[in-house]
């Protein structure tokens, strides 16, 4: 899962570091505030745990490979999305500098990837279906098994839109590449989703108070969690599944073909035409992608603005992150 | 034990400036990323030019071995994946490129690995202006990681004489993640034991340097 030096262009590199600089920053402003003196003790010992659980590797359905924990979502159901997000960056840091696991360069990459995704994405899609699906220990290990193995899924889309924007001028496939790490990731996101339902469900029967829903509820605005949770999902169906769209035209363009009126209609051309984006010859696979996303981000950024508009102050104020105190 | 790192003999390059090291394995790691795949002789000579820092650095030729072999699946299995991904003549050459390029960035993470400690790390960060509480809070990672790891053995020891191991995979799993949850309830007691030790000497949240 780890991202190599040399796989990701240095213009990406150094895009996705930047994202993922200011994502890890705000996290540890939030975890500061929420945790207050015992952020680094809570924190470093989370990561210490992380660090270890990733060296514990398991078999893979009868496959040459092996994987391992990647404890995003547990570590985030644990201590909180922002100290989590904390704990696996410096992990991956660590990893990184002091071990050559993982790029020097790519670990803006990695840190987006694994840390952001899987901690503040794989928090708000288990705290949504916790809430969904009820306050029971079942519920709650079934809603972290979900997120863990979205995350995983997510990260590996991710990857793929990553890879595709730094192969540059070269004719690329985007479609091939995502359906081959997504269909290894499927593997691998079943590894780390029965380890961290294994993890919390023994975390359950001993210490209930550490997961209990009541706290969850206050770790994040319910706003925030669905809109997070919501992006998440909805950028890891557009990257992978918009490469897969039907070229053929829909009703209302069959009908206007058999018709004749569709000539009648002006052409315009505009940013989104045709679900692209305007890219140079080559980037057909990514701009299709690159639509999907943009058009997923502009969506919810339209929905979160009217959702602002049309909701009292009141019921949108966020409630402060109280809990995670370990 | 899995989380020693290989590099503990003095070498030559370990007196080197920490900030030299880094920025030298940064260097050549976007110096190989830059480099067009029609110009792979050059990312070659980086190659040769970080074999020789290993050599200067004194780094085992079985290590880098293990380590390379260990390497190269994930980075063949990518440039598989990418080399279906073009159909055009140039994916071949693409593809052995991005090898050579990773294969060269992986060598210089390497050396990075064998010439820098964890404290003159901890220094770069906090000369770099890096926030203090990412700074001690990897501190912490690595002050802990080690003492948690041999814990974690204990326990599969332990797991592996009273039940003999488990047998099937679904077996391996569960003993897997409860083994990593009792890890986890007994590194969250230490927390809260060096938190309330940490309060006893003063700690108030943030990262003081010791007075003269």
């Amino acid at each position: 899962m780890h991202i190599r030096d040399g796989i990701l262009s240095p213009e990406v590199c150094l895009a996705a570091g930047a994202v993922a600089t200011a994502a890890v920053g705000y996290s540890l402003r939030r975890m500061r505030t929420s945790l207050d003196d015992r952020a680094v003790p809570l924190t470093g010992m989370m990561a210490a745990v992380v660090f270890a659980g990733q060296m514990v590797n398991f078999p893979l359905f009868g496959l040459p490979v092996s994987g391992h924990l990647l404890g995003g979502v547990l570590a985030a159901a644990v201590v909180g999305p922002w100290a989590g997000c904390v704990a696996l960056s410096v992990v991956l840091i660590v990893q990184s500098v002091l071990f050559a696991d993982g790029g020097l360069l790519s670990l803006g990459a990695n840190l987006l990837n694994m840390a952001v995704i899987g901690c503040w994405g794989g928090y708000a899609l288990f705290a949504t279906l916790r809430r969904w699906c009820g306050s029971s220990p079942r519920s709650a290990v079934l809603a972290a098994v979900v997120a863990a193995y979205v995350s995983v899924l997510a990260a590996a889309a991710l990857f793929c839109a990553e890879f595709a924007l730094s192969s540059g001028r070269a004719p690329f496939d985007l479609a091939q590449l995502t359906w081959w790490m997504v269909l290894y990731h499927a593997l691998i996101g079943i590894g780390e989703a029965a380890i961290t339902g294994a993890v919390l469900s023994f975390v359950w029967s001993r210490r209930p108070e550490l997961l209990s829903p009541a706290e969850t509820g206050t770790a994040w605005s319910q706003w925030g969690r669905f809109a997070t949770a919501g992006a998440v999902a909805a950028c890891a169906v557009a990257a992978i599944l918009s490469p897969w769209a039907s070229e053929w035209p829909d009703g209302l363009e069959s009908v206007g073909e058999r018709l004749g009126f569709n000539e009648l209609g002006v052409d315009r051309v505009w940013l989104l035409s045709d679900y692209a984006l305007p890219l140079p010859a080559g980037w057909e696979g990514w701009s299709v992608s690159a639509a999907g996303l943009l058009g997923t981000v502009v969506v919810l950024g339209v929905g979160w603005l009217l959702s602002l508009r049309l909701t009292p102050a009141t019921a949108t104020a966020p409630t402060t992150d109280s809990r995670h105190a370990g | 034990m899995p989380v020693e790192r290989a590099a503990t003999g003095d070498n030559l390059c370990r007196s080197w400036p920490a900030g030299i090291k880094l920025g030298l394995a940064v260097a050549v790691i976007v110096a190989a990323g830059l480099a067009p795949e029609e110009l792979w002789p050059a990312t070659a000579s980086l190659g040769v030019f970080v074999v020789a820092l290993h050599a200067l650095a004194g780094t085992s030729p079985r290590l880098l071995l293990r380590r390379t072999l260990q390497f190269l699946p994930m980075v063949i299995a990518i440039s598989f994946a990418a080399v279906i991904s073009r159909p055009d003549a140039d994916a071949a050459l693409w593809s052995a490129a991005l090898m050579l390029r990773c294969l060269v960035a992986f060598l210089a993470g390497l050396w990075l690995m064998q010439t820098l400690t964890a404290a003159e790390f901890l220094d770069v960060l906090s000369r770099w202006r890096v926030p203090a509480a990412l700074t001690v809070i990897l501190n912490f990672l690595l002050r802990y990681v080690a003492l948690l790891w041999e814990e974690h053995e204990r326990m599969l020891r332990a797991q592996r004489a009273r039940a003999g191991g488990p047998s099937g995979r679904w077996d391996q799993w569960q003993a897997a993640g409860e083994r990593l949850g009792l890890l986890l309830l007994r590194a969250l007691d230490r927390a809260e034991r060096v938190h309330r030790a940490m309060l006893a000497r003063g700690w108030t949240g943030e990262s003081r340097k010791p007075s003269p």
